[in-house]
């Protein structure tokens, strides 16, 4: 047992967290979304104008503190935003579904055609996150952790190149690959930077080279150094996310000097802590399609318990929530958190 | 930003209402708020987080749709409950008839009379009549029109009845509900969607497949 902890505040608890520090309780995380159709509703801010408009994004993505008691606030709910802003073609969909590119339609087909637009921070789709994180930062700073969101080079290169044209490039000409790769990362440092000067506490850094695409050795190989480089680049902790199995390639992500790993639920909790041996701390990775979406509270509470029993630092939904998810799915996080807690005491 | 204190808190509001049965995320007939049909102690609640003015009459009038689609009766008093006619809860079946409620045309009349279907592959009709049989009351699922495969469409109805409503065979062409109790209404609901289940799969699938954000529906996975 753990020596008696004064109560935090929920931003100290996650900034500790992400530090390694001791903590009250683990704190519940939500490095992508938690934003649902009632929560829009609640405070009128649906998508896809709540992705668009800094006002209505900041109404929406307080909910996550307000109502559901989580201890960060996330307002980049999509993966989009600087896709839109460097011209991909765009389909918004509506009240209930992603807002997602077409990556059938790319913009780009190589590294020399990579150029950021000069007006890229002003455009309307980059500046509704910083303007949003800025109107939390004033409302709730002090209280919460506003977590940015910046997309790492290989989304953002699914984006603009297009999935199939990119990954087949990785085979057929590597060095142009990279040298695309490092392009693109100055757009991940540059809206990095905006939304931590905006008043960002954490970033999430999504770089989809996801378990079902691409193999441990490619993330190695394209990716470690690159990641590196970003960890130096932002003055923030980052929490890495990468969707899929990734079980394989956590030891690499390990020596990313990033503070934590957002991980998936298709990798046991158990395997994933011994995976990273202590040199990043693990958020997640309670289970989206199924658990949140199709079960009840029940079935959250025992994923909750098995990723603190298995040593998992901070507890959040392996990824952005599906927008019908239940919310008496998502209020039993935090409660079953606590309940841990005063069962077992802390980690 | 506007103050949320005055309001009770999501928890509080859950901890009320209960469990919620059914999400519909969009009502096409107003302003494509949200509606939740939520159940606790056999109470069901029709309940929106929208403060849209119209919302209490627009939940009123689903509420009452879905007096006329389901075996439920209105709660006096009450513009937003639900009671069921028994103890048995049809999980599948109150959710058709929430989903029916919502998005149906609210000026489209509910059909009375015979239940009955055509069917979409083939040219019959299907018809369902119920009776006593042994202290049960047992649906018989018959057929109008000429078509080759006229008993197979019998059986698979039949099949889409314990599917949808854990329904018990009788036989090949007779089904009963788990209590061995009448619903008319949830029979007449649950006949279109039991005569083909397959695409009702299928459309259930891509309904549960939309606002997840998954590497599937990303476009970053194989499949």
């Amino acid at each position: 047992m753990s020596p008696v902890i004064e109560k935090m505040k929920p931003r100290d608890r996650v900034l500790a967290a992400l530090a390694g520090k001791p903590v009250d309780r683990p704190p519940v995380c939500t490095p992508t979304n938690v934003a649902t159709v009632e929560l829009m509703d609640l405070v009128e801010a649906p998508f896809p104008d709540a992705n668009r408009n800094g006002e209505m994004n900041a109404r929406l993505a307080a909910t996550a503190y307000t109502e559901l008691g989580f201890d960060t606030i996330a307002p980049y709910f999509s993966i989009i935003q600087e896709s839109s802003a460097l011209g991909c073609d765009m389909q918004w969909e509506q009240k209930d579904n992603w807002p997602t590119v077409r990556m059938s339609n790319p913009i780009w087909r190589g590294s020399s055609d990579v150029k950021i637009p000069s007006n890229f921070l002003e455009h309307q789709d980059t500046r509704a996150i910083t303007d949003s994180i800025s109107i939390l930062k004033r409302e709730y700073g002090d209280q919460v952790a506003i977590i940015g969101k910046t997309m790492g080079p290989w989304t953002l290169a699914y984006h603009v190149f297009g999935v199939e044209p990119f990954l087949l490039g990785t085979v057929d000409d590597p060095d142009e690959t990279m040298k695309a790769l490092h392009a693109l990362k100055e757009i991940t440092i540059l809206y990095g930077l905006a939304q931590i000067d905006a008043g960002a506490d954490v970033l999430t850094l999504p770089d989809h080279a996801t378990g079902d695409l691409v193999s441990g050795e490619y993330y190695k190989r394209f990716l470690l150094e690159m990641h590196q480089e970003l960890e130096e680049a932002l003055p923030v902790p980052i929490m890495l996310h990468i969707c899929g199995a990734t079980v394989d390639r956590m030891p690499y992500i390990a020596q990313t000097g990033m503070a934590a790993f957002h991980f998936d639920s298709k990798n046991d909790p158990v395997e994933a802590v011994a995976a990273v041996d202590g040199k990043i701390r693990l958020v997640g990775n309670i289970n989206n399609p199924t658990t949140l979406y199709a079960r009840g509270p029940k079935e959250v509470r025992a994923e909750v318990y098995a990723a603190l029993d298995a040593g998992v630092q901070l507890i959040a939904p392996e990824c952005a929530i599906p927008l019908k998810t239940k919310l008496e799915n998502l209020i039993e996080i935090p409660a079953a958190i606590e309940d841990w807690v005063a069962e077992r005491g802390v980690m | 930003m506007a103050s949320l204190a005055e309001r009770p808190s999501i928890a509080e509001r859950v901890r009320e209402l209960g469990h919620c049965i059914e999400l519909v995320s969009i009502d096409p007939h107003f302003h494509n708020v949200t509606f939740g049909l939520y159940i606790k102690n056999g109470l069901l609640t029709i309940w929106s987080f929208s403060n849209r003015e119209g919302i209490a009459e627009r939940i009123e009038q689903i509420r009452d749709r879905c007096t006329k689609l389901g075996d439920v009766v209105a709660v006096d008093g009450t513009t937003n409950q639900l009671r069921l006619i028994s103890d048995l809860v049809l999980d599948r079946a109150l959710r058709f008839m929430f989903t029916a409620a919502v998005e149906k045309d609210p000026s489209q009349e509910i059909p009375a009379g015979r239940i009955e279907v055509a069917d979409t592959k083939t040219k019959l009709t299907l018809i369902l009549e119920g009776s006593e049989e042994d202290g049960k009351y047992v649906y018989t699922v018959s057929t109008e029109g000429e078509a080759e495969r006229a008993d197979a469409r019998v059986r698979a109805t039949v099949g889409g009845f314990m599917r949808y409503s854990g329904c018990e065979r009788v036989d090949t062409n007779k089904f009963a509900f788990p209590d061995g109790k009448r619903y008319d209404s949830f029979a007449r609901l649950i006949l279109p969607l039991a005569r083909n289940v397959s695409a009702v799969e299928s459309q259930l699938a891509a309904s549960e497949l939309e606002g997840q954000m998954t590497t599937q529906t990303l476009g970053f996975s194989q499949s």
